[in-house]
């Protein structure tokens, strides 16, 4: 392989130093029109590229951005995911995708010391809380995309509480009355959170009581099998339903199987519903009625906050809340 | 850094090789060199390591996108590969594109040590140095358009099992949703490709009336859907459609469903790609499993070895099995 051409190679084609051509590719401002035109000419002429390791300990900038999330297997993150990476390509950011499958990993991935050579990151997460940041401040600039609302940094609340509360509204509103949970609570555990006080305020506002024996969650909740699982124990639990609420699309299209199989029909039996909207949802049997969480708003506004964080930007933690619409299909359709 | 060999008892020469990567450090210690690493979070610069090294400790993962579930699936299993190896990697979605797919692989020697790059590389983008210290492997990327180290399932195996799964089902009038996946770009001989074609042959099926839906653009739901009311329409005596993979199967049982077609009684649907959706699909899904762990694995060997300086020159294509997972598409109702 022959040698790499170098500034040098670039400024005596150009004729001008290497300082000067070095100058033309920073953008710095200093430079004429016509050195810039030479020096670009140059560039091409010689195939000079640009060393970014070079580059990086000169600005301490890598021009890479961490996109954490917990799996790719939950549609919901692999099109996330994809959505940031192609968001952050429009303002010349590169991305290193990390996966981070337990809690551990994740704090690793958003805080520690493996995530390299970053200017930042965006945690899309399913752990990650103020706590552990222990009263400290992340070592780079940070947002939090979805997930529990965090005092602690930058954060996109999704329109949690909005999109369950319209749904639950929707499915009381054409008759039923029995509406499980299908959710993300350990077993064991009380359910919590603006998804579950959606849904709470639905009911109230119906004059509907609300019945803990409807509430139950599988194993994790990311795979559809958890909602299937989730299903066959209330099943088997002998409570009366007659619609579920899921806390995702995933865990729905576990919930519907489970359903089928056991004899029950949707929509006429029961009403199914997910939250997410995936690609997924559409193409069910039958087709899944969905929170649409306004993933291109949410990506939005994380990116920006990013970008702003980047750039010195040093106020205290912001909040920005997405909007929530319902994508209505024959899941849910009335009985 | 001299306080993490301090602290883990070695020599600065010994934090350095367990940082890069470099091979012959004993396992302990190793674990011993990254565990007074987290305790002093240290980071190295590695900025100011890829100046010296010329390397960069990260591995780029080439991929068209994540939106599709296979896809997000296999580079799920790679990424899980290659941290149980140590090795960072970075997901670079390339949309198709032959520019983005070209800077990706020229960014070897400046941003990644290497490239694992899935599906076929588009004619025309460079691999120079693939087989040497710019290592790339290729991914179920069909015939190979360069010398690169590649890895792929058998899919003439995969055709056969399929092939073989009709023939003993009673199917005997089958029609492509797509390509069959033993059929490649440069197969001149049109749709079922050869060895579909002496698979059905051999399992008794008459081949000449084997009609193909082509998928022009991405194979996903919605175009599954729309090929399988074509197919109807085309061959209404159809009794099974081969999918080029699930999505396309999914989207098909999407308007089979809706046009009162029972399946499988009048048609038997088979898919490609083992997605967890079909488990779960009404009816569930017959498939194929390319076996993504296996690429996964035989994959980040491949470029292991090439980073390490172990590896033959010739370039070394590997072969892993796949598996026909047959559930109520193609068996009926009962089966789980």
């Amino acid at each position: 392989m022959s040698r790499r051409p170098t500034l040098a190679d670039v400024g005596a084609v150009a004729g001008v130093s290497a300082k000067t051509a070095s100058n033309v590719l920073l953008g710095r401002p200093e430079v004429s029109p016509a050195t810039r035109a030479a020096v670009l000419a140059a560039v091409d002429e010689v195939g000079y590229h640009v060393n970014l390791a070079g580059r990086g300990l000169a600005s301490g900038r890598t021009g890479r951005v961490a996109v954490v999330v917990p799996n790719l297997y939950q549609p919901y993150f692999a099109e996330l995911a994809e959505r940031l990476m192609l968001a952050l390509e429009e303002h010349g950011l590169t991305t290193m995708l990390r996966v981070a499958h337990d809690e551990c990993a994740e704090i690793d991935a958003a805080l520690g010391p493996t995530t390299q050579d970053v200017d930042g990151v965006i945690v899309c997460p399913h752990h990650f809380t103020a706590e552990h940041l222990a009263g400290g401040e992340p070592r780079r600039p940070l947002v939090q995309l979805g997930g529990g609302p965090n005092d602690a940094v930058d954060c996109v609340v999704m329109g949690e509480a909005t999109g369950s509360e319209a749904m639950t509204r929707h499915l009381l509103e054409t008759g039923r009355r029995r509406i499980a949970l299908v959710w993300n609570n350990p077993p064991g555990t009380a359910p919590w959170g603006d998804r579950f006080e959606g849904y709470l305020a639905a009911l109230t506002a119906h004059g509907v009581p609300r019945d803990d024996a409807l509430v139950v969650s599988g194993s994790d909740w990311d795979r559809r099998a958890s909602g299937y699982e989730a299903m066959v124990g209330l099943l088997r639990s002998g409570t009366a339903f007659d619609a579920a609420l899921c806390v995702n699309d995933a865990i729905a299209i576990g919930v519907m199987r489970a359903l089928r199989s056991h004899g029950r029909r949707v929509p006429q039996d029961v009403a199914v519903a997910g939250f997410d909207d995936t690609d997924e949802a559409e193409f069910t049997t039958p087709a899944l009625s969905s929170v649409s969480p306004e993933q291109p708003e949410m990506v939005r506004a994380a990116v920006r906050m990013l970008l702003e964080r980047i750039d010195g930007h040093a106020g205290p933690p912001r909040r920005v809340r997405t909007g929530a619409h319902l994508v209505l299909r024959a899941s849910t359709a009335v009985a | 850094m001299r306080d993490v060999a301090t602290l883990a008892g070695v020599s600065l020469k010994t934090v350095s090789r367990v940082v890069n990567l470099e091979p012959h450090t004993r396992p302990e210690v190793v674990a011993r060199v990254r565990a007074a690493i987290a305790e002093l979070e240290w980071s190295p610069n590695a900025s100011a390591r890829t100046l010296r090294t010329g390397r960069t400790g990260l591995v780029g993962i080439g991929v068209a996108e994540l939106r599709r579930p296979y896809l997000a699936t296999l580079v799920e299993a790679i990424v899980a590969e290659a941290d149980r190896r140590g090795i960072p990697v970075a997901v670079e979605p390339t949309h198709g594109d032959p520019d983005r797919a070209r800077s990706l692989l020229a960014a070897r020697g400046r941003v990644f040590d290497g490239v694992v790059h899935i599906g076929p590389i588009a004619p025309g983008v460079a691999t120079d140095g693939g087989l040497a210290d710019r290592p790339v492997v290729v991914v179920q990327g069909g015939r190979p358009v360069e010398e690169l180290d590649r890895v792929d399932e058998d899919v003439v195996d995969a055709v056969v099992l399929v092939a073989r799964h009709l023939a003993v089902m009673g199917r005997t009038r089958p029609v492509l949703l797509g390509h069959d996946r033993a059929w490649r770009r440069d197969d001149e001989s049109g749709h079922p490709s050869a060895a579909m074609r002496a698979a059905l042959s051999t399992a008794r099926i008459d081949t000449d009336g084997v009609a193909c839906v082509e998928i022009p653009g991405v194979a996903d739901r919605r175009a599954g859907a729309r090929a399988a009311a074509e197919a109807l329409v085309r061959n209404p005596a159809l009794d099974a459609l081969l999918c080029v993979n699930d999505e396309v199967a999914l989207g098909a049982l999407a308007t089979l469903a809706a046009e009162g077609v029972e399946v499988p009684g009048r048609v038997a649907v088979i898919g490609y790609d083992n997605l967890d959706d079909g488990r779960f699909a009404t009816p569930t899904l017959t498939t194929v499993d390319p076996g993504p762990r296996r690429l996964a694995r035989a994959a980040l060997e491949l470029l292991a070895d090439r980073l390490a300086g172990t590896a033959q020159p010739e370039p070394r294509a590997v072969t892993t099995g796949v598996v026909l997972v047959r559930r109520e598409s193609t068996l009926g109702e009962g089966q789980r």
